[in-house]
């Protein structure tokens, strides 16, 4: 089994992001995180978490069925939000990355779906 | 100039506003004036940008300018705004046709014969595609494959975008889903209430505004940007979309948005 530490640190690793949450969608709460000092790892957990259940309750009454990655581009940053296991199961995660905006947002992308793929075995 | 150009040029200039832009530019273009067509249909365009039968005309000009790359965005966005739109369906399978890609040209023309059968233009082009998808079969029995020779890339379309209101209402555009149903207001309204939510997000955490939110679903890629007036642009296009494609068609729809808002508010 893999650890849940070496499931994010690839994607810690990528260039301009400053923290990668596994963590639970219900709640918010993070089960793992790996972050800059200045990042509040909860705050961003919490946020996350409730703006990827938002967009995914949106997409399935909208007809387009659940979503497995939501991201979203700002003017300071991105966020990058994937689903580790099918949102209607209990205990359902998500792994959250927060980045710069000038990241590479086909890096970011692929290394949190690895990740969220990886975490779901390791779960 | 011609009567009907005359004529045309007169309903336009008493009303500018008015959608008399499109037949003129038509008659422009068919009268040999594609340059003079081109920049009547657009500076109409920036008003009426989600009339498809204006995107059509676009096309044809462009067409008729050899500016073939222009035609097909035109024709596929008259294609977005109005689902079965012959005129940008007998376009496209023009330009499938003349590129060698007798498959989609044949079926954009299918699609095209059955909406409007009395079109013997259509049937024609139709005939002549499979005419030459049946010689191109004959040919490949008789000779042994070649290797790729694929010069082009596929590029899936978008299925639609919409331009919604800050209170979840449809301002403009067209959304359907595989059954050919209009979904434009259930989804409108369903999605962009995940706008204040992104706002709300990026404000404590400290990002600033929004540019875009993407979500990738079972269904559809589906994409968010910011317009003005609190309204939401909205595109979705088929599932596993390249991320880049996908980007660049909000980007459009975007920039779309900001026009109908200064045309139309």
């Amino acid at each position: 089994m893999i650890a849940l530490e070496a499931v994010l640190e690839p994607v810690a690793r990528t260039k301009g992001v400053r923290a990668v949450i596994l963590a639970a969608e219900d709640d918010g709460v993070p089960v793992h995180a790996v972050a800059h000092q200045d990042v509040d790892a909860d705050t961003l957990a919490a946020l996350g978490c409730r703006l990827y259940r938002s967009a995914r309750l949106a997409s399935e009454r909208a007809g387009f069925g659940s979503s497995s990655i939501m991201h979203v581009e700002a003017e300071h940053g991105q966020v990058c939000v994937a689903g580790v296991r099918d949102a209607k199961t209990p205990g359902a995660l998500v792994v959250i990355a927060l980045a710069e905006s000038d990241a590479n947002t086909g890096a970011l992308r692929l290394a949190l779906a690895r990740a969220a793929n990886q975490a779901r075995d390791a779960a | 100039m011609s009567d009907e150009i005359r004529r045309l040029s007169d309903a336009l200039a008493s009303d500018p506003a008015s959608l008399a832009f499109v037949p003129l530019a038509d008659a422009l273009r068919r009268s040999g004036q594609a340059d003079v067509a081109l920049r009547i249909v657009l500076r109409g365009l920036e008003r009426h940008a989600y009339n498809a039968d204006a995107h059509d005309v676009a096309a044809r000009v462009y067409a008729d300018l050899s500016d073939w790359e222009h035609a097909k965005d035109e024709w596929e966005m008259a294609l977005q705004l109005s689902a079965g739109h012959v005129g940008a369906l007998r376009g496209l399978g023009f330009l499938a046709y003349q590129r060698g890609d007798l498959q989609n040209a044949e079926r954009y023309l299918r699609d095209a014969a059955g909406r409007s059968p009395n079109d013997a233009g259509i049937r024609t082009a139709l005939e002549r595609t499979l005419a030459a998808r049946r010689a191109d079969e004959a040919s490949a029995e008789a000779t042994p494959a070649p290797p790729s020779t694929k010069s082009t890339y596929s590029v899936a379309e978008p299925l639609g975008e919409l331009v919604v209101d800050a209170a979840g209402l449809i301002l403009a555009g067209e959304l359907r889903d595989a059954a050919g149903l209009d979904v434009s207001a259930s989804v409108g309204a369903e999605l962009s209430g995940v706008r204040s939510e992104a706002e709300r997000a990026l404000e404590r955490l400290g990002l600033g505004a929004w540019r875009a939110l993407t979500i990738d679903a079972q269904r559809a890629t589906v994409g968010l940007a910011p317009a003005p007036n609190d309204a939401v642009t909205l595109v979705a296009a088929a599932p596993q979309t390249a991320a880049g494609l996908f980007r660049r068609y909000l980007h459009r729809a975007g920039q779309r948005a900001l026009a109908f808002f200064e045309a139309t508010v």
